[in-house]
């Protein structure tokens, strides 16, 4: 019974797995498109910050913060598109932020629409990820200097300044990548104080989260983080 | 990709020797009989034949110097492929019933040579690897309360429902290419990049089949349906006015637990 049983199951589940290891479609590398021309792309960057627009590898413009912009193409064959925003420069002539480039691959339809925003984003590996800004609003006596995500895998020490009575640029603000452990530190730069914000902070007006708020969908800003 | 359908497999895999495993245990008797109304799980797989219908749109395999030119379905001849998943049906009685299959299906679509200039181009040769769901109803034409005690033939049915692609997994296109304006055709094979080109296909599915009593809850079922698609391949912001679509007949065979 147990062996006529087993004499049964046997060759179907051999043919399944044997499906699935030699089964699969081999794709091809070369790349097949349509015999169509394709007329345009458009970009709608909701960051606060300007980015680098590629069409097959070499700089096709820079879209400006919350811009959108159509760019004819007007041709066959496969073109391909990615992004990667621009971060600012530190005062010692540093990026401060991170710039991960986003490959969209090839294009296929006529006319294709794409939304840059910050959960969007493709880091070196390919895997996606988050990124956000924070917004500093320093109204305390001092100077104070950037360092975000402290102590974890994606720490990213800036000498990116924060002047005293002023706010973080927003037309072109740092990025960063959002994680569980998500955190900024405030250093003041003539003095000892720092100031933390974390994801796990519970003290109003200390947490860091993300603004929600549909004016700024999609740009990856927080919520206030106030220095008094 | 790959992944997820060797996943899938393992589960057809798992499942049915779990079936098995449960056939063989325990001893059938009299109250250990399945339920002529009881939920049926299994596994099928099965062979597919397919042919194109509409006019297949001009790709560009690579570099070509130009694209195939639009393929009328006249030049389409029978292509072949096979789905397997899982495989659930649920009766409402001893008539009718619902069943919902859940797989993965190759299908390669084919047309002959174009023949003209003095030679012939390569062959096309368009293959897609889809997750497909598949939803329908059976009503049962014979019913046999007698078999589910034992062997023998249990129900002789006709479905009709739906098929539908829920995820393009991968694809290859064989064709001609071109070098130059003046040069002939050579044989190329490309893949679109990604899943952008694609529709996700919906078609209707009929067919008949019948259910055989292993003994005890094991049941084999064998199955043959053709599915006619309602929509095309490509999707409209790719490519201008086509139509381009495949029908299949397939035949199935599975293996099912009744409870």
């Amino acid at each position: 019974m147990v062996k006529r049983t087993l004499f049964r199951a046997i060759p179907l589940s051999a043919v399944f797995l044997l499906l699935a290891f030699t089964g699969c479609v081999e794709e091809s590398s070369t790349i097949v498109t349509f015999d169509e021309t394709l007329l345009s792309t458009t970009f709608d960057n909701k960051l606060l910050a300007p980015v680098a627009i590629y069409r097959d590898n070499a700089v096709l413009d820079t879209l400006p913060a919350r811009t959108s912009r159509t760019y004819p193409i007007n041709r066959k064959g496969p073109v391909r598109h990615a992004w990667m925003p621009i971060a600012p420069y530190d005062q010692f002539g540093n990026k401060a932020g991170v710039e991960p480039r986003t490959d969209l691959g090839v294009q296929y339809r006529l006319s294709a629409s794409y939304t840059l925003d910050n959960g969007s984003v493709k880091d070196a590996s390919g895997t996606s990820r988050t990124i956000f800004t924070p917004l500093v609003a320093n109204y305390g006596f001092r100077d104070v200097r950037l360092i975000v995500n402290y102590q974890t895998n994606d720490q990213v020490i800036t000498n990116y300044l924060i002047p005293r009575d002023a706010s973080v640029q927003l037309t072109q603000a740092p990025y960063f990548y959002w994680n569980s452990e998500s955190n900024v530190r405030l250093e003041e730069v003539s003095g000892f104080n720092y100031y933390m914000f974390t994801r796990k902070d519970t003290l109003p007006g200390r947490s860091l989260e993300l603004n929600s708020n549909y004016q700024y969908e999609g740009s990856g800003r927080t919520k206030a983080l106030v220095v008094q | 990709m790959r992944t997820r359908q060797i996943i899938l497999a393992a589960c057809c895999a798992a499942l049915t020797l779990a079936a098995a495993a449960e056939a063989q245990e325990r001893p059938p008797s009299h109250e250990d009989e399945p339920s002529t109304i009881g939920v049926v799980i299994g596994v099928k797989t099965g062979l597919l034949v397919t042919t194109p219908r509409q006019i297949f749109p001009s790709v560009r395999i690579g570099d070509s110097f130009k694209g195939t030119a639009p393929l009328s379905s006249s030049y389409g001849t029978l292509g072949s492929g096979y789905r397997y998943g899982l495989d659930f049906i649920f009766p409402f009685n001893e008539r009718i019933g619902m069943a919902v299959e859940l797989g993965v299906q190759t299908a390669a679509v084919r047309w002959n040579p174009v023949t003209g200039s003095g030679h012939d181009d390569p062959a096309m040769r368009l293959e897609l690897q889809t997750m497909q769901a598949a939803i329908s109803f059976q009503g049962n034409l014979y019913h046999n309360r007698a078999a589910f005690a034992g062997a023998g033939l249990r129900t002789v049915y006709l479905t009709g429902g739906f098929d539908l692609g829920i995820g393009s997994i991968a694809n290859r296109v064989e064709g001609p290419a071109y070098a130059d304006s003046t040069a002939l055709s050579a044989a190329a094979v490309g893949s679109f990049e990604n899943g952008e080109p694609f529709r996700r296909l919906v078609a209707f599915r009929g067919g008949a089949g019948a259910r055989l009593g292993l003994g005890g809850h094991m049941e084999l079922s064998l199955e043959a349906a053709y599915a006619l698609a309602l929509n095309p391949v490509f999707s409209s912001e790719v490519v201008h006015d086509n139509s381009f679509t495949f029908d299949n007949l397939a035949l199935q065979v599975g293996l099912g637990y009744r409870f």
